[in-house]
């Protein structure tokens, strides 16, 4: 009997360890996923050269590491204890300050040291790089403003910058005396009258004089409900901008009720066993004021991830005809078109818009429209042909960089490209990244001619309601598979095929 | 490999454990076999086939040794059998040694030195240089046979579970066991747990302390205060402990599923009184072979004192040597050569006068030092880490190493000094020697896989930080 229990409880052992890899191996089971973004590597290949130089080992380690069976839970009881017993976490990402608050490590750095220490620790160069990215924005806001197009800085605070009292206690950082960007391009941006938005002093003054949480504890981003107020804002300065009549937002009775995404996010990127319990927050919900007068411009944010919040909660789509979002001038959300902003043709996407909004929090200030501002300038003075003859030039220089040119080939090749586009592709970066050192022109407080005549607005966008009903109505009426599809649930519904339509329709322009 | 890796827990002993009990027993040998060369082979590539070849070459030349009655004869085989097994050891271990330092005595004679590629070492080869002197000697002395395969002469050397960190393993003491031994599924168990066991030491003890001893090692030593320079050297008498003991207990552990029963290699150090105490207890199986393979063939004590206390220092000298090749291990060697000298000569009288706990806490600051010294290679570095533990500056103190660094160095001091306590004693009698009963087993068994879940979240943990990258 006892010779027995040993043999069931070993072999019981060893198939748990066996299921142990069979989950590594296959994630056969499925638990609750782990919070937060994470790159998980691939199996890496065995060869010879692998093995003998010890990659495919080290690869492989990553790999177990990446995919452990029951990862979600080891991982979570762990953290789990550090966290109840040292409250701390392994998440280097997260810090915690005073009284469990939890702030991302990137604003306790910045509240600290400023930001652009990651760049220079040079305060000069750091000013020198602000002067002449604020006069390019003006440059860029006065050459859209010829053809109805209005851009404007959403500045937003961390939650350090509204929040500083409950701060980890500074072990790290020792440069206090950085420019920061906001403080800099505050100033300029009123001295040169570009259009902004300060939601740090605006959420300053509110600290204390509202009934909801700007910040909360757990979370990195602004309130779902500060958001809100913000968006409201921003309609009423984009009326007012553009002198056009869009769709209000109605923000209905504020209701408490537990904290709920994203307002939690930093807490859930602790992934513990068990939620921290957080303070509950007050949350409304917001709608579209009906106006058949209202204009639905097409509005184009670039900025940081502060602007998904007014994804999450307002109905963008029955504000804007269309509202692609350039995450750090990188990847594109809500565009059906292009995916990311190297797929764009920038001319024509800066005469389909009725506004760009540049949309950052005060740590990301720093980097304010990630090379869009340079772009833009470059494309509203100059013509493709000017341009290319100013990157041939710029080639030249690289061909006669044996360095350059070979980091070129190699680019080329890696990315399966062929070396002359490679060529083209990195002077054209060159030449964005600073174009005043290219062109004369646009050196300077003095403002540059626009290429007007080339630039022509297109206006797919500020129509009203109603007939985007019908063009989807039409739309539905040229798909003939979609058309068949909608007389067989017309049947089902006991309705006619026109109604149908007219629902489906609804129906997608609500949800798409 | 090591057994604190992802491969090693998720992938390795997994698939080793059920190929090994689904085989036939006469199969099991070959099983182990198998998976050791796989084991070597996987962390490193480039010694397997000089681990294989060295290792077949000294079976045959005992196998010759054994068979001849000519004596000079014989003696010229052990000789030839131990250059090859220290003569790998010499030259992948100490090679860059001599020539870094006889490049040193070149130059500041003015002479032009000579270049030479670097050795890589080869891992493990301390340990199985010296079981392969182990069987070569012991057959020579006629303790036992040689083995009658050469696949269990391999098994011997290679075994996967003591190749790398030990214990080391007399031939005499395992030969028996590699040739038929007997299975008992309670043994299984108990070495199942004695595995987490050593898991837990290495993964929740020795690495968290090790983290931060490295932070703080890392800064400028001279502006160290006293506090925190008794506190880094504690947390690296921890860490070494831990970590080392850890990976015997694992050893041990993973000896005792497969049916073999290797020595133990600590027993509770630091409960020491003496440092001749502390080496009966701190790697015994190093402490045995040095005093069976060259203590005692030196003349041990049986010579005039004098003789005897040279003998010993220069034991502890190679034996400080044996651990790395640089001058803080020898010094490290000679230092406690010198302790143990000192207490032969009357140092131990005065520690029985003063008793067991002043003794014990002598003793525990005397080996901290010592670990100064071997864990700090530059010596200027480590003479003014000592200068700094001396200097009594406890103003600029701060406890800045976080909660869970103090904490994990709080238990682990209860656990290494809890064995002086006849609680603690019981414990660890407990913990390690007893075959639990059915009741015991239903308790530590849920305990032991909770524990493996635990050590796979802090082993993976580390590094693991996913950033926020909004709902996408």
């Amino acid at each position: 009997m006892k010779k027995d229990f040993h043999k069931i409880m070993f072999v019981a052992t060893i198939v748990l360890m066996a299921l142990l890899t069979v989950q590594t191996l296959t994630g056969f089971i499925h638990l609750k996923p782990l919070k937060g973004a994470m790159t998980l590597s691939e199996m890496p290949k065995l060869t010879y050269k692998s093995y003998v130089d010890n990659t495919f080992q080290r690869e492989f380690e990553q790999y177990a590491k990446d995919h452990l069976g029951f990862r979600e839970w080891a991982l979570r009881l762990y953290n789990q204890y550090v966290w109840s017993c040292y409250h701390t976490n392994s998440n280097s990402w997260v810090l915690v300050g005073d009284d469990n608050w939890l702030y991302e490590s990137e604003f306790v750095m910045d509240h600290y040291e400023s930001a652009m220490y990651k760049y220079t620790n040079d305060p000069e160069v750091m000013k020198e790089t602000f002067e002449k990215e604020a006069l390019r924005l003006w440059k860029v806001q006065e050459l859209l403003k010829e053809h109805d197009v209005h851009i404007f800085v959403n500045m937003i605070p961390g939650k350090d910058v509204i929040f500083p009292e409950h701060l980890p206690e500074n072990t790290e950082y020792f440069e206090p005396d950085g420019v920061h960007a906001y403080d800099y391009y505050k100033k300029r941006f009123d001295e040169l009258g570009i259009n902004y938005i300060d939601n740090v002093e605006i959420f300053k003054k509110l600290k204390n004089n509202v009934d909801y949480q700007l910040f909360t504890k757990t979370g990195t981003h602004w309130s779902n409900i500060a958001s809100d107020y913000v968006f409201d804002s921003i309609i009423n300065y984009m009326e007012v901008l553009g002198n056009k009549n869009i769709t209000n937002i109605a923000i209905g009775e504020k209701y408490q009720a537990r904290t709920r995404e994203p307002d939690d996010d930093l807490g859930q990127l602790l992934n513990l066993t068990f939620r921290i319990k957080s303070e509950p927050n007050l949350y409304a919900d917001v709608t579209a004021i009906d106006d058949s007068t209202a204009l639905k411009p097409y509005f184009i944010t670039i900025g940081d991830s502060y602007y998904w919040n007014f994804v999450y909660n307002i109905p963008l789509d029955k504000i804007f005809a269309k509202h692609p979002y350039w995450y750090y001038n990188s990847t594109i959300y809500f565009d059906n078109e292009h995916t990311s902003t190297v797929e764009l043709d920038l001319d024509q996407e800066l005469m389909r818009a009725d506004f760009i909004m540049l949309n950052y929090c005060t740590v990301q200030l720093y980097k304010l429209g990630n090379f869009f501002i340079a772009k833009a300038l470059t494309h509203l003075c100059y013509d493709k042909q000017t341009i290319d003859s100013v990157a041939a030039n710029v080639i030249n220089g690289i061909k006669s960089n044996p360095e350059w040119y070979q980091s070129i080939v190699e680019k080329a090749q890696n990315n399966h490209v062929s070396v002359e586009e490679a060529l083209y592709n990195d002077a054209i970066y060159v030449i964005n990244l600073e174009p005043e050192r290219y062109f004369e022109e646009l050196r300077g407080e003095k403002m540059p001619v626009s290429r007007n005549k080339d630039l022509v607005k297109t206006s797919d966008n500020a129509t009203a309601a109603p007939n985007d009903l019908q063009n989807m109505i039409n739309f539905i009426y040229s798909d003939q598979n979609w058309l068949e599809d909608l007389k067989k649930k017309a049947e089902q519904n006991g309705i006619t095929l026109q109604e149908q339509v007219e629902l489906d329709a609804r129906w997608m322009l609500e949800h798409q | 490999m090591v057994f604190s890796s992802n491969v090693f827990l998720i992938f390795f002993l997994p698939a080793f454990l059920i190929c090994y009990f689904i085989s036939p027993k006469s199969w099991r040998n070959i099983i182990l076999l198998l998976f050791s060369i796989v084991f070597y082979a996987y962390g490193a590539p480039d010694f397997i086939l000089l681990l294989l070849g060295s290792t077949v070459i000294n079976y045959y030349i005992v196998k010759l040794m054994y068979k001849t009655d000519n004596q000079r004869l014989k003696k010229l085989y052990c000789g030839l059998a131990i250059t090859v097994s220290l003569g790998l050891l010499v030259y992948f271990k100490y090679a860059n040694f001599f020539v870094d330092n006889f490049n040193t005595i070149l130059s500041a004679i003015g002479l032009r030195t000579f270049t030479f590629t670097k050795v890589l070492l080869p891992i493990g080869i301390s340990f199985f240089s010296f079981q392969s002197v182990t069987y070569v000697i012991d057959t020579y002395r006629g303790n036992n046979k040689p083995m009658d395969r050469l696949t269990d002469y391999v098994l011997y050397i290679i075994m996967f579970p003591q190749l790398i960190a030990g214990p080391i393993v007399r031939y005499c003491d395992i030969e028996g066991e590699i040739r038929q031994r007997d299975y008992r599924w309670s043994e299984c168990l108990q070495g199942f747990y004695r595995f987490i066991i050593g898991l837990s030491k290495k993964i929740l003890i020795a690495d968290v302390i090790g983290a931060q001893v490295d932070t703080l090692l890392g800064g400028d030593l001279s502006l160290m205060n006293s506090g925190t320079a008794w506190i880094t050297i504690a947390a690296y008498t921890m860490q070494l402990y831990f970590d080392f003991s850890g990976y015997s207990d694992m050893a041990i552990g993973l000896g005792k599923i497969m049916g073999f029963h290797f020595p133990e290699n600590f027993d509770n150090p630091y409960n020491s009184a003496s440092i001749t105490e502390f080496w009966r207890r701190w790697h015994m199986t190093l402490g045995a072979f040095m005093r069976n393979y060259l203590y005692i063939p030196l003349g041990g004590n049986r010579c005039s004192k004098s003789r005897m206390y040279f003998n010993l220092w220069v034991v502890f000298l190679l034996s400080g040597f044996w651990h790395g090749a640089n001058w803080n291990f020898i010094i490290w060697g000679a230092y406690h050569g010198v302790w143990l000298v000192l207490e032969r000569m009357g140092l131990s009288k005065f520690y029985e006068k003063i008793g067991k706990v002043p003794s014990v806490i002598i003793t525990f600051i005397i080996a901290m030092v010592g670990w100064a010294v071997f864990r700090i290679e530059d010596l200027n570095d480590a003479w003014t880490f000592i200068t700094r533990l001396f200097a009594f500056d406890f103003q600029s103190f701060a406890w800045s190493q976080g909660p869970q660094f103090y904490t994990t160095l709080i238990v682990a001091l209860a656990f290494a000094f809890v064995g002086l306590l006849p609680f603690g004693k019981k414990l660890i009698n407990f913990t390690f020697y007893t075959d639990y009963s059915i009741k015991q087993h239903l308790v530590v068994w849920p305990i032991a896989i909770f524990m493996l879940l635990f050590c796979l979240g802090a082993l993976n943990s580390v590094g693991f930080s996913p950033f926020i990258y909004f709902r996408f």
